[in-house]
């Protein structure tokens, strides 16, 4: 996989963690966290630096500030590219609560959606690696011109 | 009417380069059909029964003479010679090849048009008055702010992919000609001291679950149209369900948290995060509008010539209607003609509307969502021509609002979802009342056939609903009484068990019989009557004796 952001291609930093083991081990720098770990382990998970959180597109989602203010990065994984409340999602996250940083989609995506993606909040997108061209060609077919003035 | 901007060009040029890809890429095994579907549904294009089928768009149901000689020569070229006009003011052309679709939309695009959101789960075409600007009751021309909705919901990045459809209707009437109460959200211009602005009615719908829709503000105004209606679907793609897609159209969350719940949440959305570069300013209200201005229609004693003939009088009688330009009318060209689909129009039809349109009407066409056409200016002493000209293309059927004027779905005959066919009914009804004087006796009265529970043929809303349904593998039909879509809205009741079509038009003339029975002069119509006397003495008049 790879990410895909403002149309370059760039390398992943993080990982995914979706369980946690006894020792905690997987609580480290650079991690991305699904929402059920976040939950449990919040206290533990903020000390860390370069930390996100990972929703899939039929959970709900209403962080606090305090929440907000450590995540480096929010992925949101589409369970399929039918399901169309991460665009409402982000733009949320952009417009009420004010979040600055990374959020990224993921899932089951196809690029003829990737306009929207941006235009929503999103900032990047993980593709496989062998789709990259198509998606960029779907991408030089996005209408410069919208009727939305965002 | 309304003109592209070099910008709409561009955009409507762009999506048929786009679609070309996606048909493409769909051909060559990159998209599966289960990808490629909401995909090609957002360009119009339905896998039907027996092929493809194509929505085009026709905005709030206008369209020009150059429109229409087009839609004349792709129904020629790419289709069998006809379309079909729908309950929602669009065409479908019914036997489309999926290679040769990206050439229809892009000769569509050469007249400024497209089958851009004309399906799929986002919002739709948006549905107006056919009279709108034409007729003295309304307190602002809706078609304006039509436009200024569908720029702003076309290829919207947040609502391209919805729980499920979302349909938007405006009228500026008092008179309701736009069924508004039975679309996702109805908008209807209102104005409060000197201030126009908008009432707002939300979850209103047919199919399965009928509701009529419920009042959520009684005054938006201009400049926060957009924001409340960004407010209103950013709740519905939240909150709107998804596990099950009879109860993912916006009715269904509106009734399940009640409205006062479901507009907390909009009012929430709406006052806390409106997107001030979503106001609209009166300047570019005002340019929208200017596209809108009437012809130039200078007002004129001009009189109707009566050649004495019985037909003209009574098409006089039916099609045609008091334009707001005194000297000038508005003609109905009834697409109800017996023995043929309604809503159909071959394209030799759709060439001599068009050329009578250029001659009499300033090139205007307009569609109704009840299936037929609209001349909109026709100063009254051309009346008698334009008559004349329509008659010989077997235009001139002297039926509007009788009950052979009725709306139906496409059924069994083209649909894969229909459990029953529904043109059969509708010839059915027409051959058996097609004498003037006895549609005439039985006066104003809405029939509307549905092939299936989905309801397209609005059979909810009909005076008599008729819904076919499969019991035991044979057709039957179930029949509701005293539906309404006009301002006084409300949904039909089901008479009682349901009929095999051998005793369904015994049954509906049994209906008529009671209706005659209890009218207390010519005037109360059939819903009137309903309304006062209730279902049970037709109850009794169709299955006591049967």
């Amino acid at each position: 996989m790879i990410i895909l952001k403002k149309g370059v291609e760039e390398k992943c930093i993080y990982r995914v963690i979706k369980t946690i083991s006894k020792d905690k081990k997987e609580i480290s720098n650079n991690s991305i966290f699904n929402l059920d770990v976040w939950n449990t382990f919040r206290e533990d998970i903020i000390k860390f630096k370069n930390i996100g959180i990972f929703i899939d597109s039929n959970q709900n989602f209403d962080p606090s500030f305090e929440d907000l203010e450590s995540l480096k990065i929010i992925q949101i994984n589409f369970l399929t590219f039918k399901d169309g409340r991460p665009f409402s999602l982000a733009k949320n996250l952009r417009r009420k609560n004010s979040f600055k940083n990374e959020i990224r989609a993921s899932g089951h995506l196809l690029p003829d959606q990737y306009g929207f993606l941006l235009r929503c909040g999103f900032d990047s997108v993980e593709i496989k690696k062998d789709s990259k061209s198509l998606w960029l060609k779907v991408w030089e077919l996005e209408s410069d011109e919208k009727y939305q003035p965002f | 009417m309304y003109k592209y901007s070099d910008k709409d060009k561009r955009i409507v040029k762009k999506r048929v380069e786009q679609f070309r890809f996606q048909v493409e890429r769909r051909l060559n095994g990159d998209l599966t059909e289960d990808e490629f579907k909401p995909l090609r549904l957002m360009n119009g294009l339905y896998l039907q029964l027996h092929a493809y089928m194509l929505r085009v768009a026709i905005p709030y149901g206008e369209l020009s003479s150059k429109q229409m000689y087009k839609l004349a020569d792709i129904a020629d070229k790419y289709d069998k010679g006809y379309g079909h006009f729908t309950t929602r003011q669009n065409i479908q052309f019914n036997w489309p090849k999926l290679t040769d679709v990206p050439q229809i939309l892009l000769d569509l695009s050469e007249v400024e048009m497209h089958a851009i959101q004309t399906s799929g789960n986002c919002i739709r075409n948006i549905s107006s008055d056919h009279f709108a600007g034409i007729c003295d009751d309304e307190v602002e021309d809706p078609r304006p702010w039509c436009e200024i909705i569908r720029k702003w919901s076309t290829f919207h990045p947040e609502f391209s992919f919805l729980p499920r459809k979302f349909k938007i209707a405006v009228t500026g009437s008092s008179v309701d000609r736009a069924a508004i109460k039975f679309h996702d959200i109805g908008l209807k211009i209102v104005k409060q001291k000197n201030d126009i602005g908008f009432e707002v009615f939300v979850g209103g719908g047919q199919g399965r679950s009928p509701y009529v829709a419920k009042q959520i503000n009684n005054f938006v105004k201009q400049k926060d149209l957009l924001n409340y209606l960004e407010a209103i679907l950013s709740t519905y793609n939240e909150l709107g369900r998804r596990d099950n897609i009879y109860k993912a159209r916006i009715k269904i969350l509106v009734h399940e948290l009640g409205i006062d719940k479901f507009k907390e949440l909009v009012e929430f959305n709406f006052l806390k995060f409106k997107d001030k570069r979503l106001d609209l300013g009166s300047k570019f209200i005002n340019q929208t509008k200017e596209f809108f201005n009437l012809p130039n229609l200078k007002i004129k004693q001009s009189s109707v010539s009566f050649p004495g003939d019985i037909d003209f009088n009574n098409w006089l009688m039916r099609n045609v209607v008091k334009h707001k330009i005194k000297g000038y009318s508005i003609v109905l060209i009834s697409l109800k003609q017996n023995g043929k689909p309604p809503g159909d129009a071959t394209s030799d039809q759709m060439r001599k509307i068009a050329a009578i349109s250029q001659e009499f009407s300033f090139s205007e066409i307009r569609v109704t969502h009840e299936q037929n056409l609209v001349l909109p200016h026709i100063e009254n002493s051309k009346l008698l021509e334009v008559w004349e000209q329509l008659k010989k293309s077997g235009l001139a059927t002297p039926n509007l609002g009788f009950i052979s004027d009725t709306i139906c779905c496409p059924g069994m005959d083209y649909c894969a979802l229909a459990t029953a066919r529904s043109i059969p009914i509708s010839n059915k009804i027409s051959e058996k009342y097609k004498n003037f004087n006895k549609q005439n006796d039985i006066g104003n009265l809405k029939i509307k056939i549905s092939g299936c529970i989905n309801a397209c043929g609005h059979h909810h809303v009909g005076n008599i609903g008729i819904l076919g349904l499969e019991r035991n593998g044979r057709e039957s039909y179930q029949l509701t009484l005293g539906g309404s879509a006009d301002e006084n809205a409300s949904i039909g009741e089901i008479l009682g068990p349901s009929f095999q079509e051998d005793k369904l038009m015994q049954a509906i003339e049994k209906i008529l019989i009671v209706y005659k029975e209890n009218r207390k002069n010519e005037n109360e119509d059939f819903l009137k009557v309903y309304r006062r006397i209730g279902i049970s003495p037709f109850k009794e008049g169709v299955y006591d004796n049967t």
